[in-house]
């Protein structure tokens, strides 16, 4: 089996190397580099073309959030998993929109590093279990306080299958060949769901299918 | 009357002064001098004509004794005297050019007659030098008496006449300057009225302005002096701040990030003794330790987000205010709605951390105090600023008490004060609470 290519982004050369320690423990994947700094890691994904892009958040010259962004515009098949220490949807929301197909507590690394690696290189994302009920506390209370209900019920079976597959990552194109749909009628699902749920962003999608857990 | 206007007219009201002093001086003196230059030809032409008067007079009484001497003796070698009467008539006829020159015009008649009556006079006189002595002897005294006396009397008694004259003219020149100096007087009196009623004006407005001066510079200095009684004030609580922060972020490392290192360090030495020892035991400590690991970095991680959130930096301020709205959220139940250009994630750092710290402490403060439902947190660019508005519909506060009170909205001034922006606090016990932050956009301090 071919083995998963990562490289590893982070300024703390002690992480690295216990990520390294960490990852070397599976003969599945093989660390290809490591980057101390944003900018850096950029340019060894270009040259490298790592599989996976294991991404600190904190990093000197360029952060792990515009990093990311840089990279899936250059090579949008790379598969970013961001380290964090926060589980806060501030940073989630931003690392989805930069492109970042996981986010990883650091608290929970040494747990899910394995699975968070495999799942993103077979085109899946990745959330630690923590986020989904930090984001989930979150999204009750301000319902709560603005006094709204959570409408995935209003939402039909296939918009509810329509929401998977976006949160999973599928393109328009890809879940029309899926659920044997015309692309427009996926875009139709696409925005009503979306308007249902009050949505406004591909990064929101995700982050409901999160909280939702109808992804992990 | 504002400060500079006062000075404007003041400074008008002393020029104005000071040309009209000057004035007044400068013309009263001309006035006076010509007047006493009026008096002083007016009694010269009285004493020329007053002179030449009594010459001609004199001329004609000297003509008569020389006439009369002239026809008493009676011998034949007696003199002609002929040429004599005629220097003495060339003399008043240069005495009348005098006084015709010398005098008024309203005695001018009178002079004209006094001229034709010499002249009859020295006509009568002529038929006299051809007489022989007989016809000196048989005629002399009726021919005077008929002829010379009558013509005389009238010459002295138009030069009488003259000197009258003359003597009114003098009276009315005197009448004349003597209104002259009443009205350099009434001159001299109302300029000295306009003057004093000036000097007065400016005076009281000097001594207003004079007044107002002091009374400003005792609010100022009152306003120093309460400045840096707060001033002092803020440090003291400042360094009591700093010492109580100190001592809390002291007890959260010691007692909670130290307890758990501590404990990690437990189990790292139980693993130790378990080597060997059945691989369960080996495990479940090995998880507890881990989990104390992961709370230990929690809790490192909540202190850290709390002295300064590296959401500011890594995400920039949108990302961190609506961090902060949801965070303080969480910890209050109050409802939190953060809306935040995201234009203002390029602003400097300086002004980054001044607006974050803003709405960190007017988060706080609602926390503590305002009892509120509902917190709106907006930071926008308007015009060349940034606008920040922290809005609750709490139980607000006295504005005025809130100066001396607390630490954190003084801290919020001195902050917004070095990025050269404002600081507005609308509040009162019933409206909730608003602070509004104006800062100029990217501006240093």
């Amino acid at each position: 089996m071919k083995k998963i290519r990562v490289l590893i982004a982070d300024d703390h050369g002690i992480v690295r190397k216990g990520l390294r320690l960490q990852l070397e423990q599976d003969n599945g994947f093989e660390v290809v580099g490591e980057a101390a700094e944003g900018r850096e890691a950029v340019r060894f994904s270009d040259e490298l073309a790592p599989d996976i892009v294991l991404m600190d958040v904190a990093m000197p010259n360029l952060n792990g959030i515009q990093a990311t962004a840089q990279m899936i515009k250059k090579n949008p098949h790379v598969g970013v998993i961001i380290l964090s220490m926060y589980s806060d949807e501030t940073y989630i929301t931003r690392a989805l929109a930069a492109g970042a197909k996981g986010y990883l507590l650091k608290e929970d690394a040494d747990r899910d590093l394995h699975s968070a690696v495999r799942s993103v290189a077979q085109g899946k994302r990745f959330f630690s279990p923590a986020i989904a009920s930090t984001l989930r506390a979150d999204y009750m209370r301000e319902l709560q306080q603005r006094g709204l209900e959570d409408s995935y019920e209003l939402l039909t079976e296939r918009e509810k299958e329509v929401l998977q597959l976006l949160a999973e990552g599928k393109a328009n194109k890809e879940v029309a060949s899926m659920l044997n749909l015309s692309i427009s009628t996926v875009e139709t699902h696409r925005t009503r769901l979306m308007q249902k749920l009050n949505l406004h962003s591909s990064a929101e999608i995700v982050l409901y299918a999160v909280r939702k857990r109808i992804i992990s | 009357m504002n400060p500079r206007s006062s000075l404007f007219v003041l400074a008008i009201g002393f020029g104005i002064l000071i040309v009209l002093i000057g004035a007044l001086g400068y013309g009263a003196l001309r006035r006076a001098d010509s007047i006493h230059q009026e008096m002083r030809l007016a009694q010269d032409s009285y004493l020329k004509a007053e002179e030449s008067r009594r010459g001609i007079v004199q001329d004609i009484f000297l003509a008569d004794i020389l006439v009369r001497d002239y026809l008493l003796d009676t011998s034949p070698e007696a003199p002609s005297r002929r040429n004599e009467t005629i220097a003495i008539r060339k003399s008043v006829q240069r005495e009348l050019e005098d006084l015709s020159m010398t005098t008024a015009s309203a005695s001018s008649p009178a002079l004209e007659r006094l001229g034709s009556e010499v002249e009859r006079y020295w006509e009568s006189l002529d038929p006299v030098f051809q007489w022989t002595a007989e016809e000196k002897k048989q005629k002399s005294w009726v021919f005077f008496a008929r002829n010379v006396l009558p013509r005389r009397d009238a010459v002295i008694n138009l030069a009488r006449e003259l000197a009258r004259l003359n003597n009114e003219t003098l009276g009315r020149e005197g009448k004349r300057l003597q209104d002259s100096q009443r009205r350099l007087h009434d001159f001299l009196f109302r300029m000295m009225t306009v003057i004093l009623g000036i000097g007065i004006c400016v005076a009281l407005l000097t001594t207003h302005r004079v007044i107002m001066l002091q009374r400003t510079r005792e609010a100022q200095r009152q306003q120093l002096e309460e400045t840096q009684n707060n001033l002092r004030r803020l440090s003291r609580r400042l360094v009591e701040a700093q010492e109580v922060e100190r001592r809390a972020l002291s007890r959260e490392l010691h007692d909670e990030v130290g307890q758990m290192m501590t404990a990690v360090g437990i189990e790292l030495g139980n693993l130790e003794s378990l080597r060997g020892g059945p691989v369960e035991a080996f495990r479940a400590r090995i998880e507890d330790a881990k989990r104390l690991n992961a709370d230990a970095m929690r809790a490192l991680r909540d202190i850290a987000m709390g002295l300064r959130p590296s959401m500011l930096d890594d995400l920039g301020l949108q990302a961190a205010l609506e961090w902060q709205g949801r965070e303080f959220s969480r910890r209050t139940g109050v409802t939190a709605v953060v809306d935040v250009d995201g234009e203002l994630d390029d602003l400097p750092d300086e002004q980054r951390t001044c607006i974050y710290r803003v709405v960190q402490e007017a988060l706080t403060n609602c926390a503590r105090h305002a009892q509120a439902r509902h917190v709106n947190v907006a930071a926008r660019s308007e015009g060349g600023d940034i606008l920040v508005v922290i809005e609750d519909d709490g139980v607000g506060f006295e504005t005025a008490s809130a100066g001396r009170g607390g630490l954190g909205l003084l801290g919020i001034q001195e902050r917004v004060q070095a990025l050269a922006g404002r600081l507005n606090i609308a509040s009162s016990p019933k409206s909730g609470t608003r602070i509004q932050v104006q800062i100029p956009y990217g501006a240093a301090a």
